[in-house]
């Protein structure tokens, strides 16, 4: 496609009709000064080829010159070498009308020529028209760099792993692809995000509109959650004191009060009455004792009595047997002592006895015997030693022997051992003197009335003995210490009455226990057994206790209804919970305020990703035949070696000079450069498919030095002469350059076109 | 002999809306105030010395000290008036409660608290039968008393209550539960309720008041007090509804279809409020407008809002839906357009969860291209 010419009236900064006429193939410079008009120019042919002509609102109103009237815009082109004309009138009496110049007729108006339009220049089809591919408006090249680093976080951008020369040639394709209302769009979209999120888009941007809100809704959510504590705290308060109060009521109910006390008297009258009875119960329990006490100690005193008594009785035939006993010892002894039959005698005297009878012996053996008998003529007169002898008779004759008869003769007669006999009879004698001797002390006799004698006082011994031990026995003491046991008895004071009036004591007394023992009986069939009394009593404690109990409870209640009113007057002047409707009332309202702005966030997320995924798709299908078009331009232009490729078209660094260098920051005329040159890479490429649309470039490279300038005019000269592709339409690109610096781009040979006045037909 | 006296109720003094802007808040907490001294003037007005007030007086039971007084004071100061001051279900008579803190504060002579099932002397031979409520749900019917409440021979006996009446679709909040032929039961010439805040009548000499001064969006008649009188025992009272309220609580619907509906839109929310300063109005919108016609109800909204008191629209059910005008604003068959017509088929598909996001997305993408379109323009 070529443009031929256009035509404009009350269109912006041409309120009279103004118009280009002259469009050549190639090159056409547009040169003037700033404010001439050339802007409006390139509106001219945006809205000739892309705007609506039903457009209102503010999009009309940005074309409607300041004094006024109806935008009226003009276009001829020619293509497959036809020129056609497109008119459209905006405002009032909007109309398209797209003529067939070549025809000469009218080809179709309004919706329908604007579609037969966007049909003629290839803008049908899944992707978006071409024009704004290519047309670059000034200063709308220049994007701003996103810094790779945050400047509040200081954390490396996301992006900023992506080269920043592919990245700029990226947003290039995406810009030239997507069209620049359409950038401008997402730049809003992301200026508006920027507001409520965080660059990542993940969270609210602190501070925002939306984390304020936050805040304030969870800060009014906290204060709200105290107040209904406290007004739950408040009514949980209330409804104990109601608690509280019917409790004290039911507790304090006057019937129930009375009742209680009621039976709690009868309970404590029941109960004194029991121990009334037992008190008596053990008061004659007592007397009991005491009566049954006297009268064991009144049949004491009795046999007491008794006793004394009969031990006077006994202690006088003690006595009177004492003095008997002493009298017959006394005469014993008395006895022995004058009887000389003692045993020592005895004993002297059988040993003079043996003494003699042994002499005897002595004597009898060396004794000569003479046996005599006397006839009766010689009766009395013969005798032996003086000794009459009558009869017969034998005489021994131990030594010598005087025999007379008397007037016949004296005869004398002498024994052989004379001597041993003389002194056997010498020893006889001696003996027959001492025993005469103790014959005499004994008093007796013979030796046998010697031996009986002493045997008798053996016998009177031994009876002594037994006497003494009989009195022993019936006083060891003697009779005396017995007399004198009687006579201290019988000096005790004996009972007034005597014994018969200790016997009446002791009946009377038994008779008053018996009265007592009867008493007792009686009462204790009258009162309560002890477990039956101590059960009584528990009865009463527990009853007693329940009142103090109720007491206590009832001072309990009355303290609790205190405490908590004075706690609620305290919670009533704290007002905490007084809040709770008028902060619920706000938490709504800030949640409210949250919700909008949270629907305004995601309304924004929703419009940033549609716009991106549109971009995306624009990228995805210009970014790699584009980059491989402005390849050799880049060489061109940057210096003799070209761009490093790496996979997938990823560019590692532009090499220039033969130095490689990492372009971590484009400066704003490379930037600025690759603009242009992305959107002749654009141009060319839609010419090799078919749609070739002029390449326009309104205010272009102002940061570009004249070296670089230079470069881009030869390379987009030498593109307006090329043929870009078989089968396409021979002439080159058609290149428009609106621009304010006629030097500049004095290098750049073609058409310099000229604004002429124009009448608009009617 | 004729008796005449205000009724009125659920005064909800203190109530806070914090769920509007604070210094409208505040203005509308004050007119509950304020009411006490209208309807005192209401009263002399209509020759009655006395003010029944069926329950809710305050809003709630934890009110600060401040507000209490205030409502003791406004009322002292209304000295040719007696007011009879019934414990509803905001306000319940029990220990420790508000009234508690009313009685600590000392209680004006011209006020009567009823604290409890009596019978109270009004004038002569008038007496009120008031059944104070002692908890916020007594779960019985306050009213039985009346019926066996005795009055010397020949009164005049008005009730006095809070809550809901039986059989009546009342949306009350409390669940005490009036019985609907109490005033025939116990012998009444009138029956005076609270709870119901629309003015409105229940029964055969049974009223609710309503409130004087609404306090929300009703789909009743709120900002009445009533004037009734009374001529003696056994005569039907006469009741006259008085309007008495400061601020109009309105709540309409209206379907747009294009920006002309506006027009009469605004007719018909001008015919709301004689003053539309004291006018709070929720405004639910339906139909569907396009983008521009959004546009303009966006600046029809910003004017009204400042004109009103208080507006609240709500367009959940109004559709955005763009025309061909919208999309042909944004240029040919560009990008932006593919960009708004992809958003504007998730914004008309009402089954997709995000349809209301889409469009406000959409709303916005049409706002960002217009001002796009303005800077190119500059």
């Amino acid at each position: 496609m070529k443009i031929d010419a256009l035509r404009v009236a009350a269109f912006r900064r041409f309120a009279d009709p103004a118009a280009i006429e002259d469009f050549a193939d190639g090159v056409n410079v547009l040169t003037g000064p700033n404010e001439m008009g050339k802007s409006t120019f390139f509106h001219a042919l945006e809205a000739a080829f892309v705007v609506r002509h039903k457009v209102s609102g503010t999009v009309l109103d940005a074309m409607r010159p300041f004094a006024g009237g109806e935008p009226l815009v003009e276009a001829d082109f020619s293509l497959n070498g036809n020129r056609w004309r497109i008119r459209k009138q905006f405002g009032r009496g909007s109309a398209a009308i797209l003529t067939d110049l070549t025809a000469g007729r009218v080809a179709a108006r309004n919706a329908e020529a604007e579609d037969q339009l966007g049909r003629l220049i290839g803008r049908a089809g899944d992707l978006q028209g071409p024009i704004g591919l290519v047309w670059v408006k000034q200063q709308r090249t220049l994007h701003a760099p996103d810094p790779d680093v945050d400047y509040v976080s200081g954390k490396e951008k996301p992006r900023g792993e992506r080269n920043a020369l592919q990245d700029a040639i990226g947003r290039e394709v995406e810009t030239a692809a997507g069209g620049e209302a359409l950038e401008r769009v997402r730049q809003l979209t992301e200026a508006a995000l920027d507001l409520y999120l965080t660059p990542t888009r993940n969270a609210a941007k602190k501070n925002g509109p939306l984390d304020s809100a936050r805040r304030k809704r969870d800060e009014t959510r906290a204060a709200l959650d105290l107040a209904e504590r406290a007004a739950a705290a408040a009514e949980q308060r209330l409804q104990a004191i109601a608690a509280a109060s019917a409790e004290f009521a039911a507790l304090s109910a006057p019937e129930l009060a009375a009742r209680r006390q009621h039976d709690l008297a009868q309970l404590e009258a029941e109960l004194a009455s029991e121990v009334q009875r037992r008190a008596e119960f053990d008061v004659a329990r007592e007397a009991l004792k005491a009566r049954l006490s006297e009268a064991e100690s009144a049949r004491q005193s009795l046999a007491a009595e008794r006793a004394r008594a009969e031990r006077l009785s006994n202690l006088d035939q003690q006595r009177s047997l004492a003095l008997d006993l002493e009298a017959q010892i006394a005469a014993l002894a008395a006895s022995l002592n004058s009887d000389g039959a003692t045993p020592a005698r005895l004993q002297q005297l059988s040993r003079a006895a043996h003494a003699r009878d042994v002499a005897d012996a002595g004597l009898q053996g060396e004794a000569a015997r003479i046996e005599v008998r006397v006839e009766p003529a010689g009766a009395g007169l013969v005798r032996i030693d003086g000794h009459v002898i009558a009869g017969q008779a034998r005489h021994d004759v131990p030594e010598s022997a005087d025999i007379v008869i008397d007037g016949i003769a004296a005869i004398r007669v002498t024994a052989a051992g004379a001597e041993r006999t003389a002194a056997a009879r010498q020893s006889r004698d001696a003996a027959g003197l001492e025993i005469a001797e103790i014959l005499v002390a004994i008093g007796a006799a013979a030796i046998g009335e010697a031996r009986d004698r002493a045997e008798a006082r053996s016998r009177k011994a031994e009876e002594l003995d037994r006497m003494r031990a009989k009195l022993s026995g019936v006083a060891p003491q003697g009779s005396a210490a017995i007399a004198k046991e009687f006579d201290r008895l019988l000096a005790s004071i004996p009972p007034e009455g005597g014994v018969a009036a200790l016997e009446d004591n002791v009946n009377s007394r038994a008779a008053a226990a018996h009265v007592m023992r009867e008493r007792v009986d009686g009462l204790m069939s009258t009162i309560l057994s002890d477990e039956a009394f101590r059960a009584r009593s528990a009865k009463l404690d527990a009853a007693r206790n329940a009142e103090a109990s109720t007491a206590r409870e009832l001072a309990r209640l009355t303290m609790r209804i205190e405490n908590l009113k004075s706690e609620q007057a305290g919670a009533d002047e704290d007002g905490r919970a007084g809040q709770v409707a008028a902060l619920s009332g706000e938490y709504e309202r800030h949640d409210g305020e949250v919700k909008r702005l949270e629907a305004e966030g995601k309304a924004l997320l929703m419009l940033a990703r549609t716009l991106e995924a549109i971009e995306a798709k624009a990228r995805d299908a210009f970014f790699e035949p584009v980059t491989r078009r402005v390849q050799p331009y880049l060489n061109e232009v940057f210096g003799s070696a070209g761009l490093g490729f790496k996979d997938a078209f990823a560019i590692d660094g532009l090499t220039r000079d033969g130095q490689r260098q990492d372009f971590a920051v484009l400066s704003d005329g490379t930037r600025e450069q690759l603009s242009v040159l992305v959107r002749l890479g654009f141009a060319e490429l839609l010419a090799a498919r078919g749609v070739s649309v002029p390449l326009v470039l309104d205010d272009p490279l102002v940061y570009s030095d004249d070296e670089r300038l230079g470069k881009i005019c030869r390379v987009l000269q030498a593109a307006s002469l090329r043929s870009p592709a078989a089968g396409s339409e021979p002439r080159g690109l058609q290149i428009i350059v609106l621009t304010c610096r006629a030097t500049a781009f004095q290098t750049l040979s073609g058409r310099r076109v000229s604004v002429t006045a124009w009448r608009p037909d009617v | 002999m004729t008796f005449r006296f205000i009724h009125t109720a659920d005064w909800q003094l203190g109530r806070a809306f914090g769920n509007l802007p604070p210094e409208l808040a505040g203005e509308l907490s004050g007119a509950r105030y304020a009411a006490i001294a209208r309807i005192a003037g209401i009263a002399s007005a209509n020759g009655a010395r006395h003010v029944l007030v069926a329950g809710d007086i305050f809003d709630a039971e934890d009110l600060s000290n401040t507000m209490l007084r205030r409502a003791l004071e406004r009322m002292a100061e209304q000295s040719a008036v007696t007011w009879v001051l019934l414990p509803g279900n905001h306000d319940p008579a029990r220990t420790g409660g508000v009234w508690d803190r009313v009685m600590r504060f000392g209680v004006p002579a011209n006020i009567i608290c009823v604290r409890e099932d009596q019978p109270l002397a009004l004038d002569g031979n008038v007496f009120v039968l008031p059944s104070p409520l002692t908890s916020k749900n007594p779960g019985r019917d306050p009213t039985q008393w009346m019926d066996t409440g005795a009055t010397p021979a020949g009164a005049v006996r008005i009730g006095l209550a809070h809550g809901s009446v039986q059989g009546f679709g009342s949306d009350g909040e409390s669940s005490v539960l009036i019985a609907r032929d109490r005033a025939a039961t116990a012998g009444l010439s009138y029956l005076a309720l609270g709870d119901w805040h629309g003015a409105l009548r229940v029964g055969p000499q049974t009223w609710y008041s309503g409130t004087p001064e609404p306090d929300r969006f009703p789909n009743n008649e709120p900002g009445h007090v009533l004037a009734v009188s009374v001529d003696g025992p056994g005569v039907a009272a006469s009741v006259e509804k008085i309007a008495s309220a400061q601020f109009t609580w309105a709540r309409t619907t209206a379907a747009l279809r294009s920006s002309s509906d506006l027009a009469g839109l605004e007719a018909s929310v001008a015919s709301l409020s004689t003053s539309p300063g004291k006018l709070l109005l929720k405004l639910v919108l339906t139909g569907s407008l396009s983008l521009s016609e959004h546009a303009d109800l966006d600046a029809w909204r910003e004017t009204w809002q400042a004109r009103l008191a208080h507006l609240d629209v709500d367009t959940a059910a109004l559709a955005v839906r763009p025309v061909d005008q919208d999309f042909e604003n944004l240029g040919s068959d560009g990008p932006l357009v593919e960009a708004a017509r992809s958003l504007a088929d998730i914004a008309s598909d009402p089954t997709r969860p995000d349809s209301a996001v889409a469009a406000l997305a959409l709303q916005r993408l049409f706002g960002f291209a217009a001002q796009a379109r303005r800077e190119g323009g500059a």
